[in-house]
């Protein structure tokens, strides 16, 4: 059949797309990853260095001797850069800027660039760095006994053989890469293939083969897909460890002679060595601030242990028995070990052991594992829809077909709406991947307006946001109307797309909340479009469906954008992932004016969703039913909902210390839970003709999803809240939505004209409480933690389903003939 | 390593600590020497909007006990900020009935500041904060004291973070829960005895502070009061007993305050009582640490209390702030002394840690 065989080539080259895609990214996650980890050992072993010279300095101003008396900080900075060959400089500098020791020495008497007195005088936590080219500076603020910043340690290194390594790492894997790539998308091709051709066909018809064959598609992309991750990331590992090893062995070597230094000085006091107190306390204080370093032991010349900290240590007792002579003693299997001498004089007194796991290349194993798995399920789920929406459309085709002469070109119908998914996926991932760090981003701007407090200039720009995205939705409506729905997504997208250009590169508050009304605009403008463009090429029957693809890529996005987004923030920092998007949005534009055909008659079956004529307006009024709908139970979720998701938990986990990473995966698992979940309530909510419970029930349970993180900040802990938040948002969602069908008045013939504008104006009101969530979240972070003000929104949303049980009286409602599988969160 | 920054450095402190004792010219030879290597720094952009031909400031000093490392710290931060002045000394020796003579000559001259030494020469100029206008202090002019353990005690400020009058300054006597924490580093006591002058009333206050501040980090205070004799004054001879007395009950450290006749007059005393006693000493004063054996110390040096001081008066005469809105404040980190000698006849060696903070006296 030749419809099996397209059906079976399109399907097969979405899977391998799809499986492509996805492999490169795990390739290019691993890379990013390995290389900040291999950036960061450097910086962190010259960090040490500039520790031990403001440690230095900062003793001899204790004493009460101004810096540029301590004339024996020029031997130590030079004695200091001599033990490391990548140091280029290292200096001190006064207040005035001025360098007062200096190697080489040169420098001395010279003033500093104003890029170093910049991060100089802006490091809060009194480490600051300057990155120029191949050269990086890292230093510290000296400050007096008194407290006042009195000048400043930098020591400068050249980081571009660390590039050069990096790139000769990844080059070396290149050729093995891209087979890996080339072979997992011939293996998803053809197994997609044998799949299609297998599931379908037979005396089945295709309608009912879909579902099956959307999961057994899914299982092939997963399977291939782990394959293929671990693969890649092994590969890294295997190939980075060789590189990153001897970096982090060296700045082990570096924390040990600063050790040895401290104990030799207590030699010279004549403190016995086996006699020095507080030796374990300063390993676990060392340990605590090196977490690459997994162990500190300090022995007598006979081999003897005489303190020791952390986990891994060789066994003392073994070594005492076999009365191991210092130098001999043997690494634990897993472990590096660097041996440094203690002397007083030439008499070795002591040997300082520091280990380090060889597997601290793997500790970024975490990270990654947890970046790639969030990939790998990404992945398949965009599959899973992808393949069913090809497969639906196949149906349809077949369909069609046995009506019309085989191998006519069809008109529109379904063709349009599986191609609007993707640029729609490409254009809401350019939103998305902004939201772990939005708040944290728009909080820098508060420097610039302080009469405004701090939290207001973070809920600002969101609130914004969601008000003109709800206002552009009934204007954008009526335009693209007017002007076609293709060129209205198109401008919007171009809209959205130079909006968040300009956002990367806003300087004030005044500038972010322009571009965010712009991209507000042009996103509010691309929804209600494609959602238009659904309508005119559905029927009633299909509406429901057709929108859910729309809303899908919508979720979809939800789910990988603040994935994507956190770790690329976590590289390159918030200003270019900005520009990222704009790109995303430039391309999802791109997508639509070459795929979307450009004249679409519309079939008229209703008119767009949003747009509320006055007479139904008016019922609705005066409908106590509606009221208590969008007032008790529509209104707080929203407000929950943005409040939560995009200003408060963000924040919270911020100040937590998760990165922004964390945060995205944080997020995602929201519209993970929605996603997963949102069949089974909507099936419940039927079933049981339950709506009015569960949305009640939804309510008083948003605070017991957020009541965990009362217990701790830990990122588990928010995590399991953030499920949680999701499945109560879910619950609440598709029966919140049949209920709207529902009180709808009903003719006396049983239909309903008005559920379509109902729901159009429930929508509206929803927004207008997503706009508000914001609001008062900032009101209630002013005065309460970002804890507290989360609490009291569950609160909100309880009270409130309290007040919705009253005010919705339960009365039998007969279920409606239309079911809506429209839900956003 | 650090050991040389030290060492040196201990040349030069040791050797004008001691002097600060002593008034006069011996101070004045061991003030800090000039920079030895490269150009001197550029004035502070502060002094820079000074135009050229200011006249210099007049700063009034009133002393103690002559000038030592504090006055000397005060002058040299002053010189290096390119702020000009000149100084009126005035030396009383400790004599408070020269006072009111003191206090008419600064009403003639006029001074832009007035620097004060010691609690009873604070008090004698600018006076209590609530005294009446007709006893004649100085209420008009600036004043920064320093030296000054307890200044709301003293009734010389209202409080310190907002002295709320023409009146501010330093203190040289780190706050009692830095002093529990260091001498908690060094080792994990439960028992500190506690030997003062009750008729000192700084002392009194210090034991009320420890009493305090004790119970929070699991101590027991075990509390010596020197007896005061027939004419209120403490008895010397009974020192020795004293020590013993609170070594048999257990006191694992000692603790010996800013009180002058412990810590001052007899110091020679105490410190060899508690070592023959094998009862390790803490001081937060630094000449019995340096000089007589007591184990260790948190002090504050006294030439970085003399910058912080000039810090402060620099904020008076050239950011034109009011002393009323300038906290009197104590240095946020302190100089951690260690007698090695003390620490090895007792077999009490100080902590990794710690020995990585502190200035190591050993002779």
């Amino acid at each position: 059949m030749s419809q099996r065989s397209a059906l079976a080539a399109r399907g097969g080259l979405i899977i391998a797309i799809t499986v492509g895609l996805a492999v490169c990214l795990t390739g290019v996650l691993s890379g990013f990853k390995f290389s900040s980890l291999l950036g960061q050992a450097v910086t962190s072993r010259m960090e040490v260095m500039t520790g031990t010279v403001t440690a230095e300095a900062e003793l001899g101003l204790t004493l009460g001797l101004p810096l540029a008396n301590l004339v024996d900080l020029q031997a130590l900075v030079e004695r200091q850069a001599a033990d490391d060959s990548r140091v280029v400089a290292l200096s001190i500098f006064d207040e005035t800027g001025q360098t007062l020791f200096s190697t080489p020495k040169d420098a001395v008497g010279s003033v500093i660039p104003q890029s170093w007195r910049t991060a100089w005088q802006g490091a809060g936590t009194g480490h600051w760095i300057v990155v120029s080219g191949d050269r990086t500076v890292v230093g510290t603020i000296l400050h007096g006994p008194d407290g006042e910043a009195v000048g400043g340690v930098a020591l400068g290194y050249v980081n571009s053989s660390l590039h050069k390594k990096v790139r000769g790492v990844i080059k070396s894997l290149m050729p093995e890469w891209i087979i890996l790539i080339a072979g997992s998308v011939l293996a998803a091709l053809l197994a997609g293939i044998a799949t299609i051709r297998l599931t379908v066909g037979g005396s089945k018809p295709l309608a009912e083969r879909v579902r099956p064959l959307g999961l057994r598609l899914a299982g092939i992309t997963l399977a291939v897909l782990l394959s293929a991750s671990a693969i890649t990331a092994w590969k890294a590992l295997t190939a980075f460890e060789p590189v990153i090893l001897p970096e982090v062995t060296l700045k082990a070597a570096a924390v040990g002679g600063t050790l040895t230094g401290e104990i030799e000085r207590a030699l010279l006091y004549d403190i016995p060595l086996n006699r020095l107190p507080g030796v374990d306390t300063v390993f676990d204080t060392t340990l605590k601030a090196n977490p690459d370093i997994a162990y500190l032991t300090l022995s007598d010349p006979s081999g003897r242990r005489l303190a020791g900290a952390g986990v891994g240590m060789p066994d003392a007792l073994s070594e005492a028995a076999t009365g191991a002579a210092a130098g001999s003693s043997q690494a634990p299997p897993g472990y590096l070990v660097t041996q440094l001498p203690i002397t007083a004089g030439t008499s070795l007194q002591g040997t300082l052991d520091v280990g380090v796991d060889r597997l601290v290349v793997a500790q970024v194993a975490r990270d990654l594992a947890l970046d790639i798995g969030s990939v790998l399920l990404a992945s398949v789920l965009i599959a899973f829809e992808l393949v069913l929406v090809v497969a639906a459309r196949a149906a349809n085709a077949v369909g069609t077909a046995a009506r019309s002469r085989p191998g006519s070109s069809e008109p529109a119908q379904p063709t349009d709406l599986t191609l609007i998914r993707l640029p729609l996926f490409l254009f809401c991932l350019s939103e998305e991947i902004s939201r772990p760090f939005f708040p944290s981003f728009s909080r820098s701007f508060a420097d610039g307006v302080p009469w405004l407090s701090p939290d207001l200039v973070v809920s600002l720009p969101i609130t914004v946001f969601m008000l003109v995205w709800a206002v552009s939705q009934p204007l954008g409506a009526l335009w693209s109307e007017r002007i076609g729905r293709r060129r209205a997504i198109i401008i919007g997208a171009l809209f959205a797309a130079f909006g968040l250009a300009m956002t990367a590169i806003a300087a004030t508050l005044y500038d972010l909340l322009l571009w965010r009304t712009l991209t507000a605009l042009g996103y509010g403008m691309v929804l209600i479009a494609a959602q238009g463009a659904v309508i005119d090429q559905t029927g009633p029957r299909q509406q429901a469906t057709g929108l859910s693809l729309v809303i899908g890529g919508l979720v979809a996005a939800g789910v990988c954008g603040p994935l994507i987004g956190g770790i690329i923030a976590d590289q390159v920092g918030f200003r270019p992932t900005f520009l990222f998007g704009a790109g995303l949005a430039l391309a999802a534009a791109a997508v639509v004016a070459l795929v979307l055909p450009r004249a679409t008659a519309p079939v008229k079956s209703g008119s767009a969703p949003s747009s509320a004529d006055w007479p139904v307006l008016i019922r609705l009024g005066c409908n106590p039913r509606f009221l208590a709908l969008t007032l008790f139970s529509a209104i707080p979720t929203k407000i929950a909902a943005t409040a939560l998701l995009f200003y408060l938990v963000p924040l919270f986990l911020g100040t937590a210390g998760a990165s922004k990473a964390d945060i995205g995966r944080i997020q995602m698992l929201y519209f993970l839970t929605y996603i997963l979940i949102s069949p089974l309530v909507a099936w419940l909510a039927d079933r049981y003709a339950a709506g009015r419970e569960l949305v009640a029930f939804g309510g008083f349970a948003t605070l017991l999803a957020v009541l965990p993180l009362l217990i701790s900040d830990s990122l588990w802990v928010s995590a399991t809240a953030m499920v949680l938040f999701g499945l109560v948002q879910t619950l609440i969602g598709a029966p919140q939505l049949t209920l709207v069908f529902q009180v709808s008045e009903p003719r006396a013939d049983g239909s309903r004209p008005d559920a379509v504008p109902t729901l159009g104006v429930f929508r509206l009101i929803e927004r207008i409480g997503a706009a508000v969530g914001p609001l008062i979240a900032v009101i209630l972070a002013i005065t309460l933690s970002y804890r507290e003000a989360i609490i009291a929104i569950g609160l909100l949303c309880s009270l409130s389903a309290l007040l919705f049980l009253i005010a919705f009286p339960k009365a039998a409602l007969p279920p409606p003939s239309l079911r809506p599988t429209e839900t956003m969160p | 390593m650090r050991t040389l920054t030290r060492r040196r450095a201990l040349g030069l402190v040791g050797a004008a600590g001691a002097a600060g004792l002593l008034p006069g010219a011996a101070a004045m030879a061991a003030a800090p020497p000039p920079p030895a290597s490269g150009p001197s720094p550029s004035p502070s952009p502060a002094s820079s909007l000074l135009p050229r031909g200011t006249q210099p400031f007049h700063i009034y000093m009133v002393l103690g006990r002559g000038e030592g490392e504090n006055e000397a710290g005060f002058k040299d931060y002053l010189h290096r900020r390119g702020i000009p002045t000149r100084y009126t000394i005035r030396n009383p020796q400790g004599d408070l009935r020269q006072m009111a003579d003191i206090r008419t000559d600064i009403h003639q001259q006029r001074p832009d500041l007035i620097y004060t030494y010691g609690t009873p020469q604070t008090l004698g100029i600018a006076g209590p904060y609530d005294a009446p206008a007709s006893d004649g202090y100085i209420t008009d002019i600036p004043v920064v004291f320093t030296f000054v353990a307890s200044p709301v005690d003293a009734r010389i400020v209202r409080a310190l973070d907002h002295p709320g009058r023409n009146v501010t300054g330093t203190i040289h006597i780190a706050p009692m829960t830095v002093q529990f924490n260091t001498l908690l580093a060094y080792r994990k006591i439960s028992k500190l005895g506690v030997l003062y002058n009750p008729a000192e009333h700084n002392s009194v206050l210090v034991v009320e502070e420890l009493r305090r501040e004790a119970p929070q980090h699991g101590v027991i205070l075990l509390e010596a009061p020197v007896p005061l004799g027939t004419n209120g004054q403490p008895t010397a001879a009974v020192i020795p007993d004293l020590i013993h007395s609170l070594a048999k009950q257990g006191a694992e450290m000692l603790y010996i305050g800013p009180d002058t006749f412990v810590a001052g007059i007899n110091r020679d005393v105490v410190a060899a009582t508690a070592l023959a006693d094998r009862l390790p000493t803490f001081s937060v004063t630094e000449t019995i640490v340096r000089k007589n054996g007591a184990l260790f110390g948190l002090t504050s040096s006294a030439s970085a209390i003399g910058r912080f001081t000039a810090l402060k008066a620099a904020k008076i005469l050239v950011d034109g702030k009011k002393p009323e809105d300038i906290p009197a404040e104590t240095l946020q980190r302190f100089s951690i002394l260690i007698n090695m000698p003390t620490a090895r006849a007792l077999e009490f060696y100080p902590p990794m840690g710690l020995l990585n903070l502190a200035e190591v006296i050993h002779d």
